[in-house]
């Protein structure tokens, strides 16, 4: 099913001959002289599939097996596995760690040069450098002030709460784990965390599963405006929708970053090396700038934060989340449990709203 | 004579051994040092790392507190954050209570029989143990809740990869071994500079003995360094000792050479008076005969004289039963019917007691023999030989003495000191003058004495005293 799926999709977003080779490659049994890479990847298919063409067409003898899972399924198959993929590719960059601290991820050399806090032992690599963002309508907005910063979000929700009360949307941070890693990266960061997620309690903000299903309800007013999405995503529906607005908040933008392991059980190292070491070098972060949703790492490291002022709105500080076992703190399961607890209560208020 | 040492082959260098021993010794020095700097560096890597795994442990004990609901843990990010500060270690943690069950964290940490102590630890407990294929570095450490209720243990154990720790444990051994081993190759280098320094007046000495005329022994004039003084001492005495034999042996020839060519102008002259024949002429003959005798006689005495001295420089010493050799000597006198009606007699020592000497058996023979014919030489036909054999000591030693005894005319005291000079004979029964010399030379080189004494009521006592053993400096030169 998955193959027929990435095959579909490749075929709708790519053309061309590079794709026809890609294809039947995929086909092609195994065994052929062509090696023949397992990864699994929580990132949407459609955003890699041009890497994925780009890699087989510079390796031609190295064919790549795409499966895709959400964060949480993917954790859990690895862990379960019994024939492990080659490489992990994950946007929970909690998970990735915790799967590299537990000794399942061998370490990779002579990789191109990427920002410190984006690898992790020679082992975990990130590849994108994605910013959290604020997506708003922009009819809602066209007569009052955006927020700059988040303790002014809070104070605007807090001041009108007729024109915010159910019409603020975020991650349903006990359904999605990035939405999880967001929460807990803003609760690490300040006080005014708190702050706002009460403020949202008090506005019966609702809760999504996805970026995706929350620009969809700015984009038809159903909300104003939706706290820490994945600019990525968002950026590209805003970029075709007039409707939308995509901010960052000026205190600072959370920035994470997607990241790929080679696993020790993996049969064919050396390819996959070569896959991490594409993800890393000019050509590879060049596909993903042209051609993913992705943003790319060393384009941004290059071009310093131009490359974001260029596609969205306000200036900020990035705070890059680093790819480090102070983010197992998180996964601990009574932390989790506590953080959840406390958060679920704050932003559902004292009345449970059940969600239209 | 100098001890030379014997050597095979090329002989051995200085320089070498002065390096090799150096650099054994330093590699001894390096690798005790290594081992030290080993156990330190792998200490104070712990200690160091130690500290942060305690404080990490501190930092989550210190949010685990006791509310109504049950135990509340409170994770704070800092402390796994501090353990990753700046490096690639993997860390790894849980809470536990009194009974070891886990509360939270990775259940499957190694406990390392920490559980067979009594657990509530109050001090923090380090171990290593392999964990997820690699050594990890742990610590537990625990406190005591108070609570409504009872007090309650709590217990924390974190654990880090040794990544870290290695790199500052290698970190420290380089730094501190490669001064050492910059100074190891320093003090080799100085040890080696050291022995030609060392070696330059020897090179000085050796110069001026290899310029120096063969003839030339005068002592060395170079001012030696303390350290080889001595070795110039030993060579000017060994020089002043040769210069001395070289004179004797000189004077030597020159008296052999003197002594023969008046014995055989004598024995020419004699010959002459022969060809005139007649009575004359038959009492040249006779003469001339016994001139010849002589003359023989005096030729196997100088050669039996270089053979004393020359055997003497070989040191052929063995252990020599003067028993044995007196007896045999007299058998050997008696066989040659030169003792007429001369009485002999042997005094030996009593049976079981073997009198041993070490020595040269010729030697002391051919001087006891040279004794004997003197004895005969000059006593009365119905002389009386006694050969005597007796133990004694000489410079405190032990020694024997072995005494010619006759009953001759025996020797005037202001003729004894001389009797013992080359050459000198007595009267017309005189021999060729070097027995007694060839007597004295063996009592020498055997490191004892020889001496001549009046018998009463007349007659001469001659006796040679040998130690039974060389004295422990016999060899040192003659």
């Amino acid at each position: 099913m998955t193959r027929a799926r990435l095959v579909l999709i490749a075929g709708l977003v790519l053309a061309g001959a590079a794709l026809a080779v890609s294809v039947v490659s995929l086909q092609r049994p195994s065994g052929t002289g062509r090696t023949t890479l397992d990864v699994w990847s929580a990132t949407d298919t459609a955003a890699m599939s041009a890497i994925v063409a780009g890699f087989e067409a510079a390796h031609p003898e190295i064919a790549v097996r795409y499966t895709e899972f959400n964060t949480s399924e993917l954790q859990e198959a690895v862990l379960d596995a019994k024939q492990v993929p080659d490489l992990v590719i994950s946007s929970a960059m909690d998970l990735q760690v915790e799967l590299v601290n537990r000794g399942l991820a061998s370490p990779l050399s002579d990789m191109p040069e990427t920002p410190e806090w984006s690898r992790w032992r020679n082992e975990l690599f990130g590849f994108t450098e994605e910013p959290v963002a604020l997506v708003y309508n922009r009819r809602a907005f066209s007569q009052r002030p955006l927020p700059a910063t988040r303790s002014e979000l809070a104070g605007m929700i807090r001041d009108d709460p007729r024109f915010f009360d159910g019409r603020v949307g975020t991650y349903d941070v006990g359904l999605s784990g990035v939405g999880y890693m967001f929460a807990t990266q803003d609760a690490q960061r300040g006080f005014q965390a708190s702050r706002l997620v009460e403020s949202l309690g008090r506005a019966k903000a609702k809760t999504y599963c996805c970026t995706n299903d929350m620009v969809e309800k700015v984009a038809d007013g159903t909300l104003v405006l939706a706290y820490n999405v994945i600019g990525s995503y968002a950026l590209e529906q805003v970029q075709r929708d007039p409707r939308l607005g995509i901010l960052l908040l000026s205190d600072y933008a959370l920035v994470f970053t997607r990241s790929v392991l080679v696993t020790k059980a993996s049969d064919a190292k050396p390819a996959a090396s070569s896959f991490v070491r594409f993800l890393l070098s000019e050509a590879g972060q060049r596909l993903i700038g042209q051609r993913s949703s992705l943003f790319p790492l060393v384009e941004n490291l290059q071009e310093g934060q131009s490359f974001l002022e260029t596609r969205f709105e306000g200036t900020t500080s990035l705070l890059p989340i680093r790819l480090r076992p102070s983010l197992l703190t998180w996964l601990d399961g009574r932390k989790k449990e506590k953080f959840l607890r406390e958060w679920q209560a704050s932003i559902q208020g004292r009345t449970r709203q059940p969600e239209r | 004579m100098l001890a030379a040492p014997p050597h095979q082959g090329r002989p051995y260098s200085l320089r070498r051994r002065l390096m090799i021993a150096s650099m054994a010794a330093f590699a001894l020095l390096i690798a005790v040092l290594s081992v030290s700097l080993w156990t330190y560096a792998a200490s104070a890597a712990n200690r160091t790392y130690d500290l942060l795994l305690r404080g990490a442990a501190i930092a989550i004990l210190e949010r685990i507190t006791v509310t109504p609901e049950g135990i509340d843990i409170d994770l704070p990010p800092s402390a796994l954050e501090i353990l990753t500060l700046d490096d690639d270690d993997r860390v790894f943690y849980r809470v536990l209570d009194a009974q070891g069950t886990t509360l939270t964290g990775t259940p499957d940490l190694p406990a390392e029989g920490l559980f067979e102590r009594p657990l509530p630890l109050q001090e923090p407990v380090f171990f290593d143990s392999p964990y997820s294929g690699e050594t990890v570095r742990f610590v537990v450490y625990g406190r005591t809740l108070l609570s409504a209720e009872k007090p309650q243990w709590i217990g924390v154990q974190v654990g880090q990869t040794r990544l870290a720790r290695n790199a500052m444990r290698k970190d420290l051994i380089l730094k501190g071994l490669v001064p050492l081993a910059a100074l190891s190759i320093a003090g080799v280098a100085m040890a080696r500079a050291g022995i030609g320094l060392a070696m330059r007046p020897l090179a000085g000495i050796e110069r001026d003995i290899r310029e120096r005329q063969s003839n030339d022994l005068q002592p060395l004039g170079a001012a030696p360094p303390r350290e080889v003084e001595s070795l110039i001492t030993a060579i000017n005495g060994f020089m002043r000792r040769l210069d001395l034999s070289r004179g004797q042996a000189e004077s030597f020839i020159a008296d052999v050479a003197h002594q023969m060519r008046s014995s055989l102008a004598t024995l020419y002259g004699h010959l002459e008076y022969a060809g005139e024949g007649g009575e004359q002429g038959a009492a040249a003959v006779a003469r001339a005969r016994e001139q010849a005798r002589r003359t023989v006689r005096l030729t196997n005495q100088l050669l039996s004289h270089a053979m004393v001295i020359h055997r003497a420089d070989k040191g052929m010493f063995q252990s020599v039963d003067l028993a044995e050799l007196v007896r045999r000597l007299l058998e050997e006198i008696l066989r040659d019917d030169k003792a007429g009606a001369v009485d002999f007699a042997v005094e030996l020592p009593p049976d079981g007691f073997a009198p041993r000497v070490e020595g040269d058996a010729i030697a002391i023979r051919e001087a006891l023999r040279n004794l004997v014919d003197n004895a005969l030489r000059h006593g009365p036909v119905d002389n009386q030989i006694t050969l005597r054999v007796s133990p004694t000591r000489l410079a405190g030693r032990p020694a024997f003495e072995i005494a010619v005894d006759d009953a001759g005319p025996g020797i005037a005291d202001a003729d004894k000191p001389r009797v013992v000079e080359r050459f000198y004979t007595r009267g017309p029964g005189g021999g060729s003058g070097i027995g007694l010399a060839i007597v004295v030379a063996v009592a020498e080189s055997h490191k004892g004495r020889f001496d001549l004494r009046d018998r009463a009521p007349a007659g001469l006592s001659a006796t040679i005293t040998l130690p039974e053993t060389p004295p422990p400096d016999a060899g040192a030169g003659r």
